[in-house]
């Protein structure tokens, strides 16, 4: 069962049929080759796994798609072919519904053309963006995602202006931009709330997240969790009547009476106003929803 | 509730930002493509969730790169712009000219009607319709029994026998000479007998007239003239008038009008295909309550669908079409891509396109995958624990298999099938599924098949109890690894 020197037999079998499966012959790519990219995918995710996760991680793969641009990176030209055919229209249509603009769409998507085809080069050897797809999700959805990391990258206000793929490979993730200090609120009402919040699931969290400070609509929200828009819109519901509820709780259980309690969530509510808005245009500037504030 | 949001706002903020120094990795493209495409086991799902939950990145990311859904949805819809277009600039005169183009192919069916109705309709009709083909002598006899009415309404075409009587004419005299201004053919009458005067006034409204105008003017002369071709040698030769109609009933006209007949029609619109022809203007809704007749209708409703089919019709891709047609589960997943996925295991005629199948055909039974190139082939899957097996379009139907146990998975590639179920159940065919053997596995084997992967005579084998088997020789002995 231990990944020894040589594997089991059981892999072997696997890794051919999903050679077979992949197609990645079509494409110029070796058995060899692929069972080097099976390899490096079960290293990333799954760094010492036995061989029977490391067979349900490759199962689950996107084959073809892998095949395909990891044939890209190595410099198949049936490959290359095969790409374009199927995605060079598509990234610039991707590009634009990201951008919701022409020019910058174009521009977006030819520079992760460049990469992908790989105009930087290490130690003499042309790399690939490609090499970074590990098939875990449908590869447009990856160019989708890569995309949209580009462009998030490119108009964030920091200094980091290198791709977020390269940072990964080099071992350093960017952490988020310093939204500064947030301005202080009534010590009891911070705690119950923040307490509140803190009980709530983490999907939960992404949505108010999403919805209150990020400005989502309830269907991009929708989408970003994979559920309808009205699911959204009870649970939100759902979560603001609950939230309310212990908050009140939590006030109460920090001294308060009810009416205190309540007044204490409308007053302070109104004392906030100014400060709300100063934290949402850091939010904004933070997330670059402010075209204007973007800068390259 | 406004306040609390308010407040939710300020420390959702606070809160997100301290978790996100401490949040640390970002995950991957990968991870949260596949993440969107609801790929991740559920581990590694909640992490991803976690993680968004406190960084506004990558949820910016997320939010950016899912399928603009709505848009894909409208695209149907917009693109016909050069429609809205062209309406919008040429309504004021097209709009004219198309309801009279309208009326035109409306006049032109009045016309053929009886000439089309044939000698049964005279006969049934003992009044005899004098637009059928065959005016027998005793029409001409009851005509000249009415010359008051026949004579005004005749008296253009009074000039000769010889010289043919203007089509329009002859039929607005036909249609108005039974006088009969109540019934419906008495309604229709005027308009049967208008197109060559709307039709001027088309083409002094339209400087150019559009070409469906003069196709259908074209159609009108054409079957007059058949029309009076066959019924010449009944004209009256000499300085006498045309035999004067008969008042016919009007069940007998709209009897005679039979929806085969409107099909001759269909070749009008076909102008529009080039995408150029003003045909377009066929469009203006139709006066379907007007004459309250179903043949009308039928004629307008063609015509629309074939102005309108190289525009909006919407394209149905075969993908959405195997995911309606062939899916006994509905896709949860709005997605079509995603709605690819599927308890469905395709069988692929060749092995040249088993390489599309690549991501779904080998995963696990809950995620076989069926591309559209492979709808013509037999499919397999597994519902409610019965192996169902399906020819193209055909329904699910459960596969005669050897042994009654609950199936929890399928796998095919041509004429290989091989279908695992609970209790380390395992049967396999050679011939897409006309015959099957019993596997059985290696003593010790538990649990219900999750998963079978096979090439050639390589199988493996996963059970629900973590086990691995694997066989080198199509299922004759197993070796667990």
């Amino acid at each position: 069962m231990s990944s020894g020197p040589r594997p089991a037999e059981g892999v072997v079998i696997t890794v051919r049929a999903l050679f077979e499966k992949s197609g990645g012959e079509r494409y110029g790519l070796t058995l060899h080759a692929f069972e080097i990219v099976l390899e490096q995918v079960a290293a990333k995710y799954l760094p010492g796994a036995s061989n029977q996760q490391k067979l349900d991680l490759w199962r689950d793969l996107k084959l073809e798609e892998l095949a395909l641009a990891r044939a890209c990176a190595a410099g198949h030209d049936a490959a290359w072919s095969a790409f374009l055919t199927r995605f060079r229209e598509k990234l610039y249509d991707i590009a634009r519904g990201i951008t919701k603009e022409d020019s910058s769409a174009r521009d977006l998507a030819d520079s992760l053309y460049a990469d992908l085809y790989g105009t930087s080069e290490r130690e003499g050897k042309r790399v690939s963006r490609l090499n970074f797809y590990m098939g875990r999700g449908s590869l447009e959805g990856w160019l989708r995602t890569v995309l949209a990391q580009e462009f998030v990258n490119r108009y964030r206000k920091t200094k980091r202006l290198v791709s977020l793929e390269e940072q990964a490979e080099d071992g350093v993730q960017f952490s988020a931009a310093d939204p500064g200090p947030t301005a202080p609120v009534d010590g009891r009402l911070a705690a119950a709330l923040d307490e509140a919040l803190g009980q709530l699931a983490d999907e939960d969290r992404l949505v108010l997240a999403a919805y209150y400070l990020d400005d989502r609509t309830l269907t991009e929200i929708g989408r970003m969790i994979g559920v309808h828009e009205s699911t959204i819109s009870r649970r939100l519901e759902k979560l603001l009547k609950g939230l309310r509820k212990g908050i009140m709780a939590g006030l109460v259980h920090r001294g308060m009476n009810r009416g205190q309690a309540e007044e204490a969530l409308e007053a302070d509510v109104r004392y906030l106003q100014i400060d709300i808005s100063k934290k949402l245009q850091e939010n904004r500037s933070a997330t670059f929803q402010q075209q204007n504030k973007g800068s390259s | 509730m406004s306040e609390l949001s308010n407040l939710l706002r300020q420390r959702l903020g606070a809160q997100t930002s301290a978790e996100n120094n401490g949040a640390g990795v970002h995950p991957d493209a990968d991870t949260l493509t596949a993440y969107s495409e609801q790929l991740l086991p559920r581990a590694e799902r909640q992490q991803v969730v976690k993680h968004l939950a406190g960084c506004a990145d990558c949820r910016q990311v997320l939010a950016l790169s899912q399928v603009e859904l709505a848009e894909a949805a409208t695209q149907p819809v917009l693109q016909p712009v050069p429609v809205s277009w062209w309406r919008r600039v040429l309504a004021p005169t097209f709009g004219v000219a198309g309801l009279v183009a309208t009326m035109a192919v409306i006049a032109l069916l009045m016309v053929q009607n009886p000439h089309k109705s044939g000698p049964q309709q005279a006969n049934k009709d003992s009044v005899g319709a004098p637009a059928s083909g065959q005016q027998d002598s005793e029409a001409k006899a009851s005509a000249a029994a009415q010359p008051e009415t026949a004579a005004n309404n005749a008296a253009k075409p009074e000039s000769t026998a010889h010289n043919r009587p203007d089509s329009a004419d002859r039929d607005s005299y036909r249609a108005t000479g039974p006088g009969t201004g109540t019934s419906i053919a008495g309604l229709t009458g005027p308009k049967a007998g208008a197109p060559n005067r709307i039709a001027s006034l088309a083409t002094l409204a339209t400087p150019a007239p559009p070409p469906v105008l003069a196709a259908g003017l074209r159609k009108q002369d054409f079957v007059n003239n058949a029309f009076f071709d066959t019924s010449n040698e009944d004209l009256i030769v000499g300085n006498q008038l045309p035999s004067a109609p008969q008042p016919m009933k009007s069940e007998a006209r709209f009897n005679a009008a039979t929806p085969g007949q409107i099909g001759s029609f269909s070749d009008i619109p076909a102008n529009a295909v080039n995408g150029k022809s003003s045909v377009a203007i066929l469009t203006p809704e139709p006066p379907k309550e007007h004459f309250g007749l179903s043949w009308e209708k039928t004629v307008i409703k063609g015509a629309r669908h074939v102005i309108r089919s190289p525009f909006s019709a919407p394209a149905i891709s075969s993908s959405s079409l195997t995911a309606s047609a062939m899916l006994a589960t509905p896709p949860k997943f709005s997605d079509s891509q995603k709605a690819a996925e599927s308890a469905v295991a395709a069988a692929p005629a060749k092995t040249d396109s088993a390489g599309f199948a690549g991501s779904g055909a080998f995963s696990s039974a809950s995620r076989h995958s069926l591309s559209s190139a492979e709808t013509a082939a037999a499919l397999w899957k597994v519902a409610d624990g019965k192996l169902l097996k399906s020819f193209a379009q055909s329904a699910w139907e459960e596969a005669r298999t050897p042994a009654a146990f609950e199936f929890t998975t399928v796998n095919a590639q041509g004429g290989q099938v091989w279908a695992g179920g609970t209790n380390a159940g395992l049967i396999h065919s050679y011939d897409g599924g006309n015959t099957w053997d019993l596997v059985k596995l290696g003593d010790g084997a538990s649990g219900a098949i999750v998963s079978i992967l096979f090439s050639g005579n390589h199988v493996q084998v996963t059970t629900s109890d973590d086990q691995s088997w694997s066989s080198a020789d199509g299922g004759k002995n197993w070796a667990r690894n």
